[in-house]
């Protein structure tokens, strides 16, 4: 009952803070950037932890990881952005590719969390998602407070690597890192290879990175580095305390938090629902953005290009972001749906660049030539 | 998107509204399992009378016919003989059948068989109901066959805690000893395999044993402590080794699951020295049975002490309560200070956590047990459900390991009826 009131206060909270917190600057930060990259953090280690996680698939795993989000910030603003008209085919396929990613990643991001929260509180996962979910949108639509929340966000995220690598190297076997003694199936290099290009290929699809990159590519890859860090740390002690390998669903895994005193429960369950709602509010907020893209009709009176459309939007991004929360698909379904839509938002995109040029070309070759002396 | 400050307001007070509701939500709906909170008195439940003092041989009964061909099908009776002390309305007979070990070593293992007198109340028989009892010992005389309708034996607890009640509402039940607890044999204490073809085979040769009085469409599975590692075994192993069973449920009732990593040997090393001594008699049990199955593999030098040895060597002859005496004083004295991690590797293929089960599997869990940590069992079916069982969990807030037999059978008999039924189980996943 204390961690259901402490989950719902900081969801309260957070939803507060950004409706009446302080207005954001323009220049994106670390912090934000870090937010918008730990989608693909979680679920390049969820696939691998799906499919049974060591210590070389966790090297996999962050690499990916770090891979797809370089690709993602440095790839550019695709052309089907540059514009507020309705966007017929290949570019408007490109809109709803991105935007359909984005909500995918912030689903993961309230499975990853609703499961985290219920094994340590005996919540029920899917009130807890939709909980997490309300926020979410809330977050999307406030829209204020962002740079302090992430800031927090990546605060969090680097002590709670620190501190389970530390509880992996007192309380685990740090020896079985090398040699795990509870094995899972090895990873073959074709494997290997197709998941990297799978997240890869969903971080050059990923929007909140395709439009915040380009702003500061340095911050890009330091985002990129500290994503990968934080997640190799925390997977590392998560290792090191199971044995050096484990496989989700675990009863291994499962079985710590039930065992974690109630205020430990209490705080672990209050910090991933902050990072939750601030990376999934994150996601709908960048999906909702590409449906004003996509349909300008759907903008509020007042708004301009990349702004946002109605309220009533955000709530359904937030409505399709919980189901599939509760249609609990598997970390390696996701990758595999997610990297199927970004490889047809890249077609899409690359159709739309190509046939931009040729009206580009056209449009130089009908210009009057101007006689030059 | 730029709201107007008024807009914002409005909005704020929408999202503190929708902030307490869904807390109240998120509080009303906290995981409570929990068909009843009262429990049994301990005092009344936690007796030696049924955890089995007196240690019964069962005679020659429990010697093989000789010349056994090696081929004999598992399942097969090869002995049989009513138990004349059975109580008024009861027929009860012990019976020897065919099995195999872990590896798929032919042996022979030792059941009860237990119906109530007179017409089943179906027309096509009673449902058989395979009995997996607790913890009683791990050596020749510890089963439950021996002598289950007398106070203190090694079956007593599991005939008036589980089986009667079991009759009573019109089942078969056939309730094996486990290898090595009648015959003389390859000990299985909590060896996944082994504990699995024990049920499923006693299941088979009941079967084959009352052919006329058994429903063969309806079946299921239930075991207590080691006998709920043994049902989700023998639910693990069934469709591959005897898919013939139609087994419609199967419930595990504290069932001794435990998760195998290096923090299980920093919680046998950590565990206090007071009242260890069953804590360590139910370890040298199954580690002796993993090494006993896996020849080579492990050398119960490295987990105990000289002394520890000994104690262990006292396991193989005497029953739980025999071994815990040989084991009382400091846990140090008995354990190694460095238990070597290999132990893990078998825990691993010991455990059936890691598939998806075939069958509806229903799990109660005493949440004031201290012999299987409660904890555990609510991971393991998290862990399950996860893996796409059918699970029903249910928690009896004040229910120790005994009691929970009391507390919990009305629950468990109406699941069984109801699968028994054919109706579908009512999972509490979504909430777990």
């Amino acid at each position: 009952m204390v961690i259901a009131v402490l989950l719902g206060v900081v969801a309260t909270a957070v939803a507060l803070l950004a409706l009446l917190g302080n207005t954001n600057d323009r220049s994106v930060r670390i912090s934000q950037l870090f937010v918008y990259a730990l989608p693909l953090g979680i679920l390049a280690a969820g696939y691998a932890a799906d499919t049974g996680i060591n210590l070389m698939w966790a090297i996999v795993a962050a690499v990916s990881a770090m891979a797809a989000i370089l690709v993602g910030g440095l790839l550019g603003r695709a052309p089907t952005m540059q514009d507020e008209t309705a966007r017929p085919g290949a570019a408007g396929l490109n809109l709803v590719c991105s935007g359909a990613i984005s909500l995918g990643l912030g689903a993961i991001v309230l499975i990853w969390a609703s499961h985290l929260i219920s094994a340590f509180s005996y919540l029920r996962g899917d009130v807890v998602s939709i909980v997490l979910a309300l926020a979410a949108v809330a977050f999307a639509v406030g829209g204020r407070s962002e740079v302090g929340l992430s800031r927090t966000v990546l605060v969090v995220a680097i002590i709670g690597a620190i501190a389970l690598l530390g509880v992996g190297i007192l309380a685990g076997d740090i020896a079985g890192l090398s040699a795990p003694q509870v094995p899972v199936p090895p990873l073959s290099v074709g494997e290997a290879i197709a998941y990297a290009v799978g997240v890869v290929i969903i971080g050059a699809g990923y929007p909140a990175l395709r439009i915040v990159g380009p702003e500061s590519r340095r911050n890009v890859i330091v985002a990129a580095v500290l994503v990968a860090l934080v997640g190799f740390v925390t997977v590392l002690g998560i290792l090191a305390l199971y044995g050096g390998a484990f496989q989700l669903p675990s009863l291994v895994i499962n079985a710590l938090p039930v065992y974690s005193p109630p205020i430990v429960s209490g705080i672990i369950s209050a910090l991933v629902a902050l990072v939750a709602i601030v990376v999934a509010g994150g996601a709908i907020h960048t999906a909702g953005h590409y449906v004003g893209l996509a349909h300008p009709g759907l903008l509020t009176p007042s708004d301009r290009v990349l702004s946002s459309p109605r309220l009533w939007i955000y709530m359904a991004l937030g409505a399709v972001v919980v189901a599939v929360v509760l249609l609990a698909p598997t970390p390696s379904w996701l990758v595999f749906l997610l990297a199927a839509l970004g490889v047809v938002n890249l077609l899409a995109e690359w159709k739309v660049s190509a046939s931009r040029s040729i009206s580009a070309d056209e449009e130089s070759a009908n210009e009057p030539v101007t006689a030059t002396n | 998107m730029e709201l107007s400050p008024r807009y914002r307001l409005r909005a704020a007070m929408v999202t503190l509204i929708v902030g307490i509701i869904m807390t109240c939500v998120l509080g009303v709906t906290v995981l409570n399992p929990s068909p009843t909170q009262v429990s049994a008195p301990h005092s009344l439940v936690d007796l030696p009378e049924y955890r089995g003092t007196k240690q019964v041989t069962g005679g020659d009964f429990y010697t093989p016919p000789a010349n056994l061909a090696g081929d004999l099908a598992p399942g097969t009776v090869l002995k049989s003989e009513p138990l004349a002390d059975a109580p008024k309305g009861i027929s009860a007979s012990r019976i020897l059948y065919a099995s195999q070990t872990a590896g798929g070593v032919k042996h022979v293992v030792s059941a009860l068989f237990v119906v109530r007198t007179g017409p089943a109340a179906g027309p096509n028989g009673r449902p058989l109901i395979a009995v997996a009892h607790g913890t009683t010992g791990n050596a020749p005389g510890c089963g439950v066959s021996q002598a289950p309708f007398t106070r203190g034996s090694t079956g007593f607890g599991t005939w008036s805690q589980v089986i009667s009640g079991l009759v009573g509402s019109g089942y078969a039940v056939v309730a094996t000893d486990y290898s090595n607890m009648g015959v003389a044999g390859m000990p299985d204490y909590l060896t996944m395999q082994g504990e699995a073809h024990d049920v499923l085979d006693s299941m088979r040769a009941a079967y084959l044993f009352a052919p006329g009085e058994l429903d063969t469409s309806k079946a299921a599975i239930i075991g207590h402590s080691q006998g709920g590692h043994a049902a989700l075994s023998a639910a693990y192993e069934a469709p591959d080794y005897a898919p013939e069973l139609s087994i419609k449920g199967v419930a595990g009732l504290a069932p001794a699951i435990f998760p195998p990593a290096p923090l299980l040997i920093k919680f046998v090393q950590s565990a206090p020295d007071e009242d260890a001594s069953f804590f360590l008699g139910f370890i040298s049990y199954a580690i002796n049975s993993w090494s006993a199955n896996n020849p080579g593999k492990l050398d119960l030098t490295q987990f105990f002490t000289p002394k520890g040895m000994a104690a262990l060597k006292v396991g193989e002859t005497e029953c739980l309560d025999g071994t815990a005496k040989a084991f009382a004083g400091p846990k140090k004295d008995f354990i190694q200070p460095n238990i070597p991690t290999s132990i893990l590797a078998l825990a691993q293929e010991n455990f059936p956590i890691y598939n998806k089960y075939a069958y509806p599997i229903l799990i109660q869990q005493g949440l004031e047990d201290t012999s299987v940590v409660p904890g555990v069992n609510l991971a393991f079916a998290r862990t399950s459900c996860l893996l796409g069982s059918d699970v029903t969990l249910e928690t009896f807030p004040q229910d120790i390991h005994s009691s929970l037999l009391y507390t919990g059978q009305p629950e468990l008999l109406n699941w069984l009826n109801d699968r028994m039924a054919g109706k579908p189980n009512i999972s509490n996943c979504g909430g777990l």
